[in-house]
């Protein structure tokens, strides 16, 4: 049986905050050991990347805006990938977090159609950097091998970390993921959505909280806080053509 | 076994029937939780790790970062927390540095050319030193070269040239004297100012990309956040190219360039006519100006012609930024036209206006740091001064030039013919970590370590509004795995100059027992004695001591201004003819240093998500109009060269204006970078704004053509599909005071009025339309 915990890690992310630098993307790379993506990686769109920003546009020029979100796993409660794994290599632990057991993976890719936020990575190929480029692999984070699916783990190396160093006296804000602690303006926020004291939820509770996709039920552990923009519908100086198609 | 159809049709069903059945029993809940019954790695692995304490040298910034060090080798870089400059932000780039460091090619021998004609090869320590002894010995009409920064790095370079009887020059390739030319006229201060971001209620900025990298991007990121906290601050960019920062501003006005001078006094005019500031900062600003008023043709209408910026973008600006803390700042392109001095002048002085100056959230000037042993320069060379002494070079009036951290021959514009220059200087030594361009034509190339294994200091730049010294410590050993050979440049200048004594070590240590004396048990670090002093200097990454500021008060304004507006660039609405201005832009690869790590290479530019090429941006209507697509093979022709690089149409450049990122097109690097793309600093033109000698980088104007083909364009965006969801979602907008419920009920109505609307109009589309084509009157358009 599973040993009860009463934590459940779950992340806020403030896009009103996020300027799009793809900091986070970086530092979860070398954070997490991911592959180099290559050109033919972009070229043929199989870039490997745990977290990403997108970018979407929004209006015509003079009066065009661009908005950017990071989306990584959800770690999901009710997780859309978790049931179609035929060998139980993904499922829900008792810290909230939607696990990925490598060893166990078999790269049916099953967990990936059925994830909705298309934020499970398989491993097309074998990951190999140069022998120098090694030295700065994270010893605490295992190389997923080809054939095998991966995706955002919530820095679990750094929560097992966090939670060994600190016993039963961890405090919150004591363990941040590689993302957040390259987010330079503050916009991602981690910790224990089950403690009502913590920062993470207490923004969670915002009124700009939404998550995606909320349709489909899937109660993420990611929430984001929405874009504020004063000029919402409003275009000075209206020398913009309309989007007409 | 053998199983007949019949059979097997019979099993099939009582599975089915067995499953539905096992189902209904409902089994409990916890069952269905399965636990990995072995421990993940990520359980198991623990070893012991170290963080020092120390600053990034490499962004001239000096950012306070804390290195992991776990088994003698780095592992992970992040922002201290602890140190006065970033605050624990990180520069996006900030990793990068670990594939500078860990590089399959980085140098680890040093190199040598026996003569003009010969070949570079390896070489020993020991010959190399006697070479470089015989090159510099007295007598030898020497130049040392650097990147601008304040260091002991840059004392020892100031010295060594001094001990010689030569001269020593800082460069970078987009050069930034305009800034400090206005500033020093403005404020008499040679030092940048610290925007105050944070505490300000509206910030205006022209041309820095300061959200992205200019100049100190990790503290200028940690303040944008919190402008964007608590009760959420005003943002306007005024640039010609869409950058990150013109991305993330509330209002973004995107001019001609060359015109952002006219939009600064605009603004002006605005606050000046609709009395938006108290009468004594009006007259404050007025008299400064020539004539005590701002000259006919400033009123938003006229500029608006000019500009192309709509007026009522200038007058809510100007009334935006009237009320509250606000602070003005330019850099970059601003500064970078042949009137980058009258733009920059123009803006500053907007803060004189909003009385700024000296406050809290607006512009502080910083304290003018001296210190012993810390030398160099915060500012490089102007254009004009390296036209002198490129002739210098080339006349065969210099024996060595020593060259470190700065690559010429790639980034300099082909008018310069800095190749040819080199060639004429009997010895060109230099440092540096992998092969590049002006290695490639020294004689004596010398394996530099990095800062990861090399003792400094530093003054940032800017500084954050006190005295502060940013601390460089070794984290790892230098003949460590992958940086074996590594040679110093401080210790390998010391040992050639014998009156300066001591080692890289001991120039730093003195600077800080300095620092001891004086501190008198204030500041960041207080200790009893000299050592237990250093010790703390190392646990912080460096000394500061918020007591010593500059007097805001003996602010001193130059008596007039002078707005004499030599736009060159008035003919700027020829956007459809044949020539576009050329803006250059740095972004993951800065100006080609990181163009051979991997990380930069695949780390996708925020807007394009471009990767691993040079791209250039148009207007996409009017590559539309030209019949341009995205991966078109582009010539872009200028009076100093020619270029290729793949089209992307982009919805935000203003028309008759292209952007290139700078980086790529090395033609001596490593294996990610060499051949790579094109480098478009080689078709700058020379131009310079006369007024200051300045580089006008962003003045080069040039022809573009379809060279033949299309190649897929390296991108991250479409790599994952769009959403199917309905405007507005993911990325939610809301209003300044709405709640998400709201603007997701708001963002439904319109999107059910939408469907209602095509229906009835007999269109196709129904729910579920995700790609962001066709959203009938709204105007969301996903990419992604």
């Amino acid at each position: 049986m599973v040993a009860e915990k009463n934590r459940s890690w779950g992340m806020v992310i403030d896009t009103d905050k996020c300027n799009g630098c793809s900091g986070c993307v970086t530092a979860c790379q070398v954070e997490n050991n991911i592959p180099l993506n290559d050109q033919n990686k972009f070229e043929r769109g199989r870039v490997m990347s745990w977290i990403r920003i997108e970018r979407y546009w929004e209006g015509e020029f003079p009066n065009v805006k661009a908005r950017f979100i990071p989306i990584m796993c959800q770690h999901c409660e009710n997780a859309p990938c978790e049931p179609v794994c035929p060998v139980y290599a993904t499922y829900h632990n008792n810290e909230g977090l939607n696990v990925q057991v490598y060893n166990r993976c078999v790269g049916t890719r099953y967990c990936a159609n059925g994830c909705p936020y298309i934020v499970r990575m398989f491993n097309y190929w074998e990951p190999t950097w140069p022998e120098e480029i090694r030295n700065h692999l994270n010893p605490d984070v295992t190389i997923r091998s080809r054939g095998i699916m991966e995706k955002c783990s919530m820095c679990m190396q750094r929560i097992k970390r966090g939670e060994r160093n600190a016993g039963d006296q961890l405090q919150d804000g004591e363990i941040k993921t590689a993302c957040q602690e390259a987010c330079t303006t503050g916009a991602i926020t981690f910790g224990d959505l089950n403690d009502p004291e913590s920062e993470v939820s207490i923004l969670a509770k915002s009124d700009r909280k939404y998550s995606l996709m909320p349709q489909l039920n899937t109660n993420p552990n990611v929430v984001y806080l929405a874009t504020v923009d004063p000029y919402k519908d409003k275009n000075l100086g209206e020398k913009a053509k309309t989007n007409e198609h | 076994m053998k199983i007949n159809r019949r059979e097997f049709l019979s099993l099939s069903g009582k599975s089915a029937a067995g499953a539905v059945i096992f189902a209904a029993c409902s089994i409990p809940e916890k069952e269905l939780i399965v636990q990995s019954p072995v421990d993940m790695p990520e359980d198991l692995v623990r070893g012991i790790d170290s963080w020092y304490a120390t600053s990034w040298s490499e962004g001239a910034s000096g950012d306070g970062v804390l290195v992991r060090i776990l088994e003698g080798r780095i592992k992970k870089l992040k922002g201290n927390p602890d140190h006065p400059v970033n605050r624990g932000g990180a520069r996006s780039n900030l990793d990068f540095a670990l594939q500078l460091h860990y590089n399959p090619d980085r140098l680890h021998k040093p190199k040598l050319r026996r003569s003009k004609d010969g070949i570079l090869a390896n070489t020993s320590v020991d010959e190399m030193d006697k070479y470089i002894k015989d090159a510099t010995a007295k007598g030898k009409k020497i130049v040392v070269v650097t990147n601008p920064s304040r260091s002991s790095e840059g004392w020892i370079s100031q010295k060594f040239a001094e001990s010689r009887g030569g001269r020593y020059l800082a460069y970078e390739a987009l050069d930034q004297t305009n800034l400090h030319e206005a500033l020093f006229e403005l404020f008499e201060t040679d030092e940048i100012p610290h925007f105050d971001i944070s505490h300000a209620d509206n910030v205006l900025s022209f041309g820095a990309d300061w959200i992205e990298n200019w100049i100190s991007p990790a503290q200028y990121g940690t303040a944008y956040g919190e402008l964007r906290s608590g009760t959420r601050g005003f943002f306007a960019h005024v640039e010609p190219r869409f950058s990150l920062t013109s991305a993330n501003s509330d209002i973004w006005m995107s001019p001609y360039p060359g015109t952002e001078g006219d939009i600064a006094l605009s603004i002006a005019n605005v606050i000046i006519k609709d009395k938006l500031v108290p009468e004594n900062q009006i007259n404050d600003f007025l008299n400064k100006l020539p004539n005590g008023k701002i000259e006919f043709g400033y009123n938003p209408e006229d500029v608006e012609k000019r500009t192309g910026v709509a007026k009522e973008k200038i007058i809510e600006v100007a009334h935006k930024i009237s009320k509250g803390k606000s602070i003005v700042f330019a850099g970059g392109s601003t500064a970078a036209y042949t009137n980058g001095k009258f733009n920059t002048y123009a803006v500053y002085s907007l803060n004189i206006l909003l009385g700024s100056v000296g406050k809290t959230g607006g512009i502080i000037i910083n304290p003018e740091v001296e210190k012993e042993y810390i030398g160099g320069s915060n500012q490089s060379n102007s254009l004009e001064q390296w036209q002198e002494e490129l002739a210098q070079w080339r006349a065969g009036y210099v024996d060595t030039v020593i060259i470190k951290g700065v690559d010429l021959a790639y980034s300099m514009p082909n008018s310069l013919d800095v190749l040819g220059a080199l060639k004429n200087v009997e010895t060109v030594i230099s440092f540096g970590n992998m092969m590049n361009e002006t290695l490639n034509a020294s004689d004596i190339v010398v394996p530099d370590t990095t800062f990861f294994e090399e003792w400094g200091s530093e003054i940032p730049n800017p500084l954050p509004g006190y005295m502060t010294v940013s601390l460089q410590q070794p984290v790892v050993v230098k003949d460590g795995p992958g940086a074996s050979g590594a040679v110093s440049y401080v210790d390998t200048l010391l040992n050639l100059e014998p009156s300066i004594s001591g080692s890289n070590k001991s120039l730093v240590k003195k600077i800080f027992d300095n620092e001891y004396t004086e501190s008198n048990s204030s500041g960041s670090v207080i200790a009893s004695d000299k050592n237990s002093f250093m010790n703390g200097v190392q646990q912080r990454g460096g000394y500061w001591n918020k007591s010593i500021t500059a007097d805001q008060k003996k602010i001193r304004l130059k008596n007039t201004f002078e707005f004499e507006n030599e736009n060159v660039f008035s003919n700027s609405d020829s956007s459809f003819g044949e020539e576009f201005h050329l803006i250059p832009f740095t972004n993951n690869l800065g100006d080609g240093k990181y163009a051979n790590v991997p990380l930069a290479q695949e780390a996708y530019e925020g807007i394009t998500t471009a990767a691993w090429e040079t791209w250039v941006e148009i207007n996409a209507q009017q590559a539309d109009q030209m019949g341009i697509k995205e991966g078109d093979i582009i010539s872009l022709k200028s009076d100093s060269g020619e270029i290729r690089c793949l089209a992307y149409p982009h919805p935000a450049v203003q028309p008759g204006t292209v952007c290139v990122p700078t980086g790529q097109g090395t033609e001596k690097g490593g294996r990610y970078s060499e051949n790579r793309g094109s480098n478009v600093l080689k078709i700058l033109s020379g131009l310079k704004d006369e007024k200051s000698g300045s580089f006008a980088w962003a003045s080069t104007k040039v022809s573009l053509k379809r060279a033949g083909g299309n190649k897929t364009m390296p991108k991250f965006e479409g790599d994952v599909t769009a959403f199917p969801v309905e405007p507005g979602i993911p990325v939610l907008v809301v209003k300044p005071g709405q709640t998400a419920h709201e603007a997701e009920e708001e963002n439904h109505h319109k999107y059910q009025e939408s469907i209602n609307f095509r229906e009835s109009h007999g269109d196709g589309h129904g729910h579920g339309d995700d790609h962001g084509d066709d959203h009938g009157d709204e105007k969301e358009k996903s990419s992604h």
